[in-house]
């Protein structure tokens, strides 16, 4: 009987079995295919969550770094620029363009990167100030090794307040304008802008795309800006629509701020 | 089974390292270069605070204690003007996780004022602050936009040992803030004249385009004038708000006309459009209405003299030295109407006075006191100041310039004041920290107060005029902010 029945169990399986073990597999592998496809899809999203935040932190130091060192704020549409002070959410695009002045220190602002070349260098290096003896025309020794008051000071509402540049260099200001555009070389993606106008330029001497890729058919991230406190701070806010649904999601949860308190006295 | 499962699983987990971490290695890489950026800002800070302990143990700017503080000027044969650094062990330290601390501050001569035909010369320093925050790793992440907004030392060593940081480096020119900056300074609440006619504006005395001609001192406020009146006679609070209260009046406006900032140490809230820190406003620039005033006011001390021209109680005469070596008068007692004696035509006299009781004028015609055009006196007084309805450096034999005539009140009693009354005309600044001023009537002031509070009872016609030209001189109270820069080279 024993027998009978051991020799009963080497038969194989029927079909029976077969059909049930081939659907468990299929089902099991079918749902390994469909954990790595939401997973791929996580990390797509979560990549696209990162970029995004790395754009909007990125976008919001660089406005925050050249507004704390500001003289002027002003919003430019077209060829017309308006001081901008207390201004509830500005909405930097393609048309509305954020306009910073900062004080052109430096000795070059064009891109040159030749041996000694005056680019990226400040000014009025100490080492290149006038120690010699009477080198001004009072011959007065305790002026020596400073920037003569000319050329350092200039008056604003009944003060006086420092001069960013000689008197023969203009304003001694260069003006920073912030946008949104596609970029022509390289990326050919939608970004935001940051190009440099030295003072008296209508051409930038430099511009660079900050963040790129931040617009497509899913999601947009945003440079917002207000002013507060007669423009002596500013608030800035960036979003962006997370993908982690394939109608997308608000981006709410994205918005990150950031308020700037200026510097300098306002000269606008 | 089981491999395919640990395949697909090891697969997600190295995507996810490869993938993910270095976009997100961002976001610690900006947290550190905020941080160096205060850190380089707590370099000027610091800076500031040592120039402001300075000031008020030496008036003369080129004396200042730099070597006995630490500094060590880079090079020697230009002491005065040239680049000093603070030792690496007083630099200060933030510490935190990430050890934020300033690498080097240096402050040089950037340039000295030239103003007037005597220019005091004296300087605008520049500060340079570096500092370091340390970075959580060598890798970069995955945008090299990053890296080239936040110029991190990525592979830098320390000896031989990984030392990942950043660093931040801003450049601060610093002016003189001379004591007389403003038109009105309390270290307590102000309430202006309940008149409309009554008003703060200003004019300079040293330029013929905003004065009318008045004495060989310079000229006098333009009331006949209006278009040479000017906006920058401006007003200032130091008190602060309770702090269950943070948000409320701190000057009693009144209605009265102020062309010129309007400042209080807090009290506005900036999510209205109001200007809540100061009441009855309606009639000042809206737009200079702030609430960031924060600025230290010192009690000043007599001098301490071992000769004098005269001391007692009542001097025949007030003579003027010269200004190296002026008249010393020391009242013992209180001082009353007197007149200062013009020097001879062509030279400038100075006389100084300590009053060791109370400076009283008292009222009618005569009462007063005189400083002639030539003259420049300087008067410390121990107990109240009571001008009554006299003429203060006002009348025909007086200069009319309030440069003129300091009047300097050094007592610290809670009950000190300064009071004016009538139809009274001064001409001077006035600096009491411990003073409450009154002004009773039309009082009409040139110049400049610094006191603890300020009161008009009426105001009538009467009002008070900045001359600006007290701003660009004088004794140094303090050193504030000219211009601010980040320097963003990336070798610094």
């Amino acid at each position: 009987m024993l027998r009978r029945l051991s020799s009963h169990r080497q038969r194989g399986i029927v079909l029976v079995e077969m059909i049930v073990a081939t659907l468990v597999a299929t089902a099991v592998v079918g749902a390994l295919l469909s954990a790595a496809w939401s997973i791929r899809k996580s990390i797509v999203a979560t990549s696209h969550y990162a970029v995004s935040t790395a754009n909007e932190t990125r976008l919001m130091d660089y406005v925050a770094q050249d507004l704390r060192r500001a003289a002027r704020v002003g919003m430019r549409t077209g060829n017309t620029t308006t001081v901008m002070k207390n201004y509830n959410n500005y909405v930097v695009n393609e048309t509305n363009i954020l306009t910073i002045s900062v004080p052109d220190y430096y000795a070059a602002n064009t891109p040159d990167n030749t041996a000694g070349s005056a680019f990226k260098t400040t000014r009025y290096p100490r080492a290149t100030l006038n120690t010699s003896a009477g080198y001004n025309s009072s011959g007065i020794a305790a002026l020596n090794g400073t920037v003569p008051w000319v050329d350092a000071v200039t008056t604003v509402a009944s003060k006086n307040v420092t001069r960013f540049a000689p008197a023969s260099a203009g304003s001694g200001e260069m003006e920073i304008r912030y946008f949104r555009g596609t970029a022509t070389m390289g990326a050919s993606s939608v970004g935001f802008f940051r190009a440099e106008y030295p003072a008296g330029a209508t051409n930038p001497s430099q511009t660079r795309q900050i963040a790129e890729r931040i617009s497509d058919n899913l999601s947009t991230t945003s440079l917002v800006v207000s002013g507060r406190n007669d423009g002596l701070i500013f608030r800035l806010q960036s979003a962006f629509n997370p993908r982690y649904r394939r109608t997308g999601v608000s981006s709410t949860g994205t918005e990150a701020f950031v308020e700037v308190s200026l510097r300098n006295p306002r000269r606008d | 089974m089981a491999t395919l499962i640990i395949a697909v699983l090891s697969m997600t987990i190295a995507a996810y390292y490869q993938t993910l971490v270095p976009k997100y290695r961002g976001a610690y890489q900006a947290s550190s270069w905020q941080e160096a950026l205060h850190g380089a800002e707590a370099g000027a800070e610091n800076v500031i605070r040592s120039l402001n302990s300075w000031v008020a143990t030496n008036t003369d700017p080129n004396a200042y204690p730099w070597t006995a503080n630490g500094w060590t000027v880079t090079d020697a044969t230009y002491a005065l003007n040239g680049e000093r650094t603070l030792g690496s062990g007083q630099l200060p330290s933030l510490g935190g996780p990430n050890q934020i601390r300033v690498t080097r501050v240096a402050v040089d001569v950037y340039t000295r004022e030239e103003i007037g035909s005597a220019p005091t010369r004296n300087p605008w320093f520049r500060v340079r602050s570096t500092a370091r925050a340390n970075l959580p790793g060598k890798y970069a992440n995955s945008d090299s936009r990053d890296t080239e907004l936040r110029r991190m030392k990525l592979s830098a060593k320390n000896g031989s040992a990984a030392d990942p940081h950043v660093t931040r480096t801003v450049e601060v020119v610093l002016r003189p803030r001379y004591r007389y900056s403003r038109a009105i300074t309390g270290v307590t609440g102000l309430a202006l004249g309940n008149s409309n006619n009554w008003e703060v504006d200003s004019f300079d005395s040293s330029d013929t385009a905003k004065s009318e001609p008045g004495t060989t001192a310079g000229g006098v406020y333009p009331a006949n004038t209006p278009s040479e009146i000017q906006s920058y006679g401006s007003i200032a609070s130091a008190e602060a708000r309770p702090a269950n209260s943070p948000v409320g009046a701190l000057i009693e406006g009144n209605g009265a006309v102020v062309k010129g900032d309007v400042q209080t140490f807090g009290g506005d809230d900036p999510t209205t459009t109001a200007h809540e820190n100061v009441s009855g406003n309606q009639n000042m620039i809206q737009s200079r209405i702030k609430d960031d005033f924060d600025e230290d006011i010192s009690a000043l001390t007599e001098p301490t003299w071992t000769t004098w021209t005269y001391q007692g109680n009542n001097p025949s005469s007030y003579l003027t030295g010269t200004q190296s070596n002026p008249t010393r008068y020391t009242i013992t007692g209180n001082l009353g109407t007197f007149a200062v004696t013009a020097p001879p035509v062509g030279t400038t006299g100075y006389i100084e006075i300590v009053v060791t009781g109370n400076l009283s004028t008292g009222n009618g015609g005569n009462a007063g006191i005189t400083i002639p055009p030539n003259v420049n006196a300087t008067i410390w007084v121990r107990g109240n100041v009571d001008f009554g309805n006299g003429s203060i450096n006002a009348n025909n034999s007086s200069s009319k310039v309030a440069s003129h005539l300091a009047v300097i009140g050094t007592s610290t009693a809670s009950n000190a004041t300064y009071t004016a009354s009538g139809n009274a005309v001064q001409y001077l600044t006035f600096y009491g920290p411990a003073y409450a001023a009154t002004l009773n009537g039309t009082v009409e002031t040139i110049g400049s107060f610094v006191v603890k509070s300020f009161q008009i009872n009426g105001g009538g016609n009467g009002g008070f005029h900045y001359d600006e030209a007290l701003g660009r001189g004088g004794a140094i109270a303090g050193w504030q902010v000219a211009s601010y820069f980040e320097d963003t080279r990336g070798d610094l």
